[in-house]
């Protein structure tokens, strides 16, 4: 059974000093508090979050930019660790953070693939007709053979949905870059995209569009200024966001 | 339930127990062979665009070995073959040991997210950096062989049967001084720099390409109080370059444990914030 269990957890970032520090405790229109230490700038990301998540929970976070939305994705997936408070995770995580993270821009998409295939464990033997299966998937044709920054935005997209083809997780973290893909990615790597978060015990799942939140999500966390400020429904959730922001 | 006619014997226990060993070590080694493949594929394409390809690996520490060799032969006590022996067999070991410490800089900073999203943690990421680098010491390691085969098989022998251990400490010290190096780094970013400089000198005052007895004073000295050379002997010793020598063992190992003591205190206090460090 998966499980993820955040209690009275605080995070924060800490940044080296650099310049006029004094301008940094300036407040803005977003971003969590920064306070002065001795030797840091330390950034007060999360504080004092209590969450807990078991199988079947598909969780969608909203937030304004610096809410803290990021941070409670990295928390999970392993990337930070609490200053205070404690967090328990059971289960495989699989982190799918940003379009892109994970491959080497500078190889190719057939030797990403094959190395995302060892890293994931796809067995030796197996490899070549993943590697094949992947570029059936992505369609790239010839492009499959030059180094991924020679690609558009569109075509490392395809890549890297195609390569989701290989993650296997019990819990599925996802950021915003969910809706990166053009309307040109064919129907077979979207059913994929799906395919993945359905098999996915638990997922969570940062995003600032409305629908794909609707879609996926059956619960939303409201973070502001890195607290949790609301946990409901969608459309409850929703509501209540969209009335304060009109409001600010 | 066991069997009628079944007799428990001392072979079937000694087989249940070697197959119950198997069973444990099986993982660990099924994750380092493809540890070692992704290091042969990462290292493969970086010399993807070149005509030799891989193989730039042993043909450059040839290529420096025989340029050291042939400008720093300073004694007429060895002949010029197993002068160059020497010096691949430090030169190899060299290589490895400068990854090791200089290459350990950033790996948090720069790798910790790719790692994450490749089935990796924080310990998984340094052990399969430690792989990539026993993989060109391997392959450094096989032009030294080839070395010896052609210029002095004779210097093969029993001491070979001490490559085990000698590769358990090396890469146990690696793996060590990598975190350590990498911690400070984050900590005292200054470091990084003052490291790469270090490397330089560290180099120069190792006994790489002058022989240790023949260097009287300062550098005798720096011999004796830098932990590279002993790591150096061991190396020497196994392939038979140097005479066996217990005490250099003795001294390796004991740095070695050290190391592994502080890098292993430092990983359980500091794992969790310096992800926090930025």
């Amino acid at each position: 059974m998966a499980q993820i269990d955040i209690k009275d957890a605080s995070v924060s970032y800490f940044v080296r000093k650099r310049g006029d520090v004094a301008k940094s405790t300036e407040g803005g229109a977003v971003g969590a508090q920064i306070v002065i230490g001795r030797r840091y700038l330390e950034i007060a990301a999360l504080r004092n979050i209590t969450l807990s998540l078991t199988t079947g929970d598909r969780v969608g976070l909203i937030g304004m930019n610096g809410s803290g939305k990021s941070t409670l994705l990295k928390l999970c997936a392993g990337a930070l660790a609490v200053q205070s408070g404690s967090i328990a995770i059971e289960g495989k995580v699989s982190p799918q953070f940003a379009l892109g993270s994970g491959i080497r821009p500078a190889l190719s998409g057939r030797r990403n693939t094959e190395l995302k295939c060892l890293y994931m464990g796809v067995p030796q033997r197996a490899i070549s007709s993943y590697v094949e299966e992947v570029k059936a998937l992505c369609g790239l044709g010839g492009y499959f053979e030059l180094p991924v920054q020679n690609y558009s935005a569109g075509m490392r997209s395809r890549l890297v949905m195609s390569l989701l083809r290989l993650v296997r997780a019990d819990i599925l973290i996802m950021d915003e870059w969910i809706g990166a893909a053009d309307a040109s990615v064919n129907r077979t790597v979207s059913a994929l995209q799906r395919e993945l978060i359905k098999s996915a015990s638990i997922l969570i799942l940062a995003s600032h569009s409305q629908r794909i939140l609707a879609d996926w999500a059956d619960r939303l966390v409201w973070l502001e200024q890195g607290k949790i400020r609301q946990i409901g429904p969608v459309d409850a959730v929703y509501e209540e966001y969209n009335r304060w922001m009109g409001s600010r | 339930m066991v069997p009628i006619g079944y007799e428990p014997s001392t072979f079937s226990n000694g087989a249940c127990i070697m197959d119950s060993l198997w069973r444990s070590i099986r993982p660990y080694l099924s994750r380092t062979v493809r540890y070692l493949h992704i290091s042969y594929l990462e290292t493969k394409s970086e010399y993807e665009d070149t005509y030799l390809g891989i193989l730039w690996i042993p043909f450059s520490t040839l290529i420096f070995t025989g340029m050291l060799a042939l400008v720093f032969r300073h004694s007429d006590a060895l002949p010029p073959s197993s002068f160059f022996l020497y010096v691949l067999s430090g030169f190899v070991l060299w290589n490895f040991i400068s990854d090791s410490i200089g290459g350990s800089t950033n790996i948090i900073q720069k790798r910790l997210e790719f790692a994450l999203h490749n089935n990796l943690s924080l310990g998984g990421l340094f052990l399969k950096i430690l792989v990539d680098r026993l993989f060109e010491f391997g392959i450094n390691l096989s032009v030294l062989v080839l070395a010896m085969l052609f210029l002095s098989p004779s210097n093969f022998g029993a001491n070979i049967l001490l490559f085990p251990p000698f590769l358990l400490l090396i890469s146990i010290m690696s793996l060590s001084v990598s975190y350590l190096v990498n911690l400070v780094t984050i900590l005292y970013p200054d470091s990084g720099n003052l490291t790469k400089t270090a490397m330089r000198f560290l180099f120069f005052a190792s006994p790489v390409f002058w022989l240790e007895e023949s260097k009287a004073g300062l550098l005798h000295l720096l011999a004796t109080i830098n932990p590279v050379s002993y790591f150096l002997s061991l190396a020497r010793e196994v392939f038979g370059v140097e005479p066996l020598s217990a005490q250099v063992w003795m001294i390796g190992g004991s740095i070695t444990l050290a190391s592994a003591i502080c890098a292993g205190l430092a990983f359980r206090y500091s794992q969790h914030f310096v992800r926090n460090i930025q």
